[in-house]
């Protein structure tokens, strides 16, 4: 550990975990840019380094670009990355409310109080964790992917059904494309371009970021996409803070399960998160109006992810998502191998890659307020007449980016149609986002399953993790119609009370 | 598109043309469509579950998810205009979008169409260029002053964009007639 910690904290080092930061969290604060392009981009630029200190940068960029994405997610309400969708529940209306530095203030200590624990995880438990993860077989990852959806499905809108169709949407144009395990061509109309399927990040910016910037393209009364105009403080007290702890916690240990799935992330993380944190809440009724326990949900989980991703990656040599896919390819490249000779054989790189983590955490707290925050300031002043142009510029570049493929632009402009339709008629979205990201991992794991039990479903209702999974997808179900209900009498509470008040 | 302030159509044909269901119409037609094309899928080899069987599965809960949601909705809006009451439908749906932001909306989407259209032919800065002064000129005032200031930000924000992806971080984008 003290190997690590020395090679991290040689200044060549730190200026570079801080270059790594500094790029990853311009990178998840711009729609379409993410940390997974920021690794890949700077990938090479490592080779001439030492192992240890590339890893560290690339690991440096990955904290920053998680963190970054609530930027763009809490002042425009466009997220910058999947991780970051929770977070525009609450933080945009905190925005609009004039609390974006109290919002964005809240994130930032989410962030780092998740990457904290997460690290701790890392380093503690993280043996135990990976062998329990482990044991998770195709059917329940087939399971984890409905549980993920039903979650979503019934937080969004105000109709679970519609949740339900959403999410089923985006399975559908999942499959639009070769089938992955036999290379069967499906719903592609003869269209060639379809043959390669549809690309989850042009659909995604298209829904969320381009919608939004024809959403407010209409909205002629205001000059500003950032409507009070101006920061408020973003000091917090240790007090303010504090009484956020059993959130924190509770949002940490969901970031940190979720981390060491394969396959699983930060994009399931922070709606399942919020999801918890509503459910826990004495008034669930606020959230979504714009209350800071949503932000620190969705962040706290969404950084908690990031240390607990390595343990798949580095013991067992399963990436957790896709940046840790990157950076598998890194260590490969730097001449590692990654599992569990890696712990044997190259013990200080490995101490190098947490200690690298423990300080982006560290200085991607100090950017934000020493960096980040007149960054803000310089953006707020933009008017929307410039704002959303260039939003668009970039938007298209990271689409462009993705596969370059011209046929992916054109993926993102019938999206963002759609997307812009759905968001005027109360069609919720992020239950399709989720679709399309779980869809091919939910498809090839019931198919594998399949595959080794011979056709049988019977390994569904009979293994133990299974067992437990549908047991919380159906807990999931029946609370969420409690709550609705619970929901809908405290809304019509609060209406006669306007009334009487009146 | 809004039924409702069309008074001479009958109050079910008012209903169904109610933009929020008509969102329900188009998605079940989509999901028809996949359910049907879901015939002409090979089921590939050797498969416990051949490849037409989880889309298929899919696309039913799509339609019957749909189904059920416009029906939910329907008897909704069909009780509340027996019993005189405001359309719940009305209410769900967004305000009417004013003709000034109409025209800025198809403008913008005009030029989105047109930039992701000449992009592969005159390079991503260029077109980036163009699109950028074309929507400045289109959300913004139409004075002389602004559409001269609008040509000048445009090319200090391009400039600002091929340094950090074109210089620094060489971001791959499609190369134009004279910046690649």
């Amino acid at each position: 550990m003290m190997y690590g910690l020395r090679v991290a904290s040689e200044p060549f080092s730190l200026l570079v975990i801080s270059g790594g930061t500094l790029l990853g969290l311009i990178f998840g604060a711009i729609p379409g840019l993410t940390s997974t392009l920021g690794i890949v981009l700077l990938l090479p630029v490592t080779f001439g380094m030492n192992p240890a200190v590339g890893l560290a940068m690339l690991s440096a960029i990955y904290i920053g670009g998680i963190s970054g994405g609530q930027i763009s997610a809490i002042l425009l309400n466009m997220p910058g990355t999947p991780a970051s969708i929770a977070t525009t529940f609450d933080g945009y209306p905190m925005a609009r409310k004039g609390q974006a530095g109290k919002a964005l203030s809240y994130g930032v200590i989410a962030s780092f109080v998740g990457g904290m624990l997460s690290l701790a995880a890392l380093v503690t438990i993280a043996p135990i964790l990976g062998r329990f993860a482990l044991r998770f077989q195709t059917y329940e990852y087939f399971l984890l992917g409905i549980l993920g959806l039903v979650v979503v499905s019934s937080l969004s809108g105000k109709s679970t059904v519609l949740g339900i169709a959403s999410a089923a949407l985006g399975l559908m144009i999942a499959t639009v494309g070769a089938d992955p395990l036999s290379g069967v061509n499906r719903f592609t109309f003869g269209i060639r371009a379809l043959d390669g399927g549809i690309a989850l990040l042009p659909a995604m910016i298209g829904l969320f970021v381009i919608s939004e910037v024809l959403s407010q393209v209409c909205e002629t009364q205001s000059e500003f996409s950032f409507h009070s105009g101006a920061l408020d403080s973003m000091r917090l007290s240790i007090k303010e803070i504090a009484s956020h702890w059993k959130n924190m916690l509770r949002s940490s240990l969901i970031g940190i399960g979720f981390g060491i799935l394969p396959g699983a992330g930060a994009a399931i993380a922070n709606f399942v998160a919020y999801d918890q944190a509503k459910k826990a809440s004495k008034h669930p009724e606020r959230f979504g109006t714009g209350i800071p326990d949503g932000v620190i949900a969705s962040e706290t989980a969404n950084n908690a992810v990031t240390a607990a991703a390595f343990v798949p990656t580095l013991t067992l040599g399963i990436p957790g998502n896709a940046v840790t896919a990157i950076l598998l390819a890194g260590l490969t490249l730097h001449g590692l191998t990654p599992g569990p000779g890696l712990f044997r054989d190259e013990l200080g790189v490995v101490y190098s890659i947490f200690a690298a983590l423990l300080f982006a955490n560290i200085i991607m707290v100090i950017l934000y307020y020493l960096v980040m925050i007149r960054f803000f300031r310089w953006a707020l002043r933009v008017p929307k007449k410039i704002l959303l142009p260039v939003i668009v510029i970039m938007a298209v570049a990271g689409t462009y980016n993705v596969r370059y493929s011209f046929n992916d632009l054109w993926v993102l402009a019938m999206f963002s149609c759609a997307g812009f339709v759905f968001r005027r008629h109360g069609f919720p979205i992020t239950p399709m986002i989720l679709g399309i990201i779980l869809g091919p991992i939910m498809e090839g794991a019931l198919r594998t399953g399949m595959m080794r039990t011979g056709g049988s479903f019977m390994p569904f209702f009979t293994r133990p993790y299974s067992i437990g999974l549908i047991i919380l997808i159906v807990v999931s179900i029946a609370l969420s119609g409690v709550y609705r209900r619970f929901e809908e009498r405290k809304k019509a509470e609060l209406l006669r009370q306007q009334k009487a008040d009146n | 598109m809004d039924a409702t302030n069309n008074p001479g159509k009958s109050p079910i044909v008012k209903a169904v043309c109610s933009p929020v269901l008509l969102v329900d119409i188009v998605l079940i037609a989509l999901g028809i469509v996949f359910l049907l094309e879901s015939r002409n899928i090979r089921p590939g080899f050797q498969q416990a579950l051949d490849a037409r069987v989880y889309p298929r599965a899919v696309a039913v809960i799509v339609v019957a998810a749909l189904i059920l949601h416009f029906v939910q909705t329907f008897r909704k809006e069909w009780q509340s205009r027996r019993r005189s009451i405001k359309s719940r439908l009305d209410a769900q749906s967004a305000p009417r979008i004013a003709s000034e932001a109409r025209v800025r909306l198809v403008s913008v989407l005009a030029l989105f169409i047109a930039y992701i259209l000449v992009i592969r032919r005159v390079g991503y800065f260029e077109s980036g260029y163009l699109f950028l002064v074309g929507s400045m000129i289109a959300l913004g005032e139409r004075t002389f002053g602004w559409i001269v200031r609008s040509v000048f930000i445009a090319l200090a924000i391009t400039a600002a964009v091929y340094l950090v992806f074109g210089v620094f971080l060489r971001v791959y984008v499609p190369p134009g007639i004279l910046l690649r």
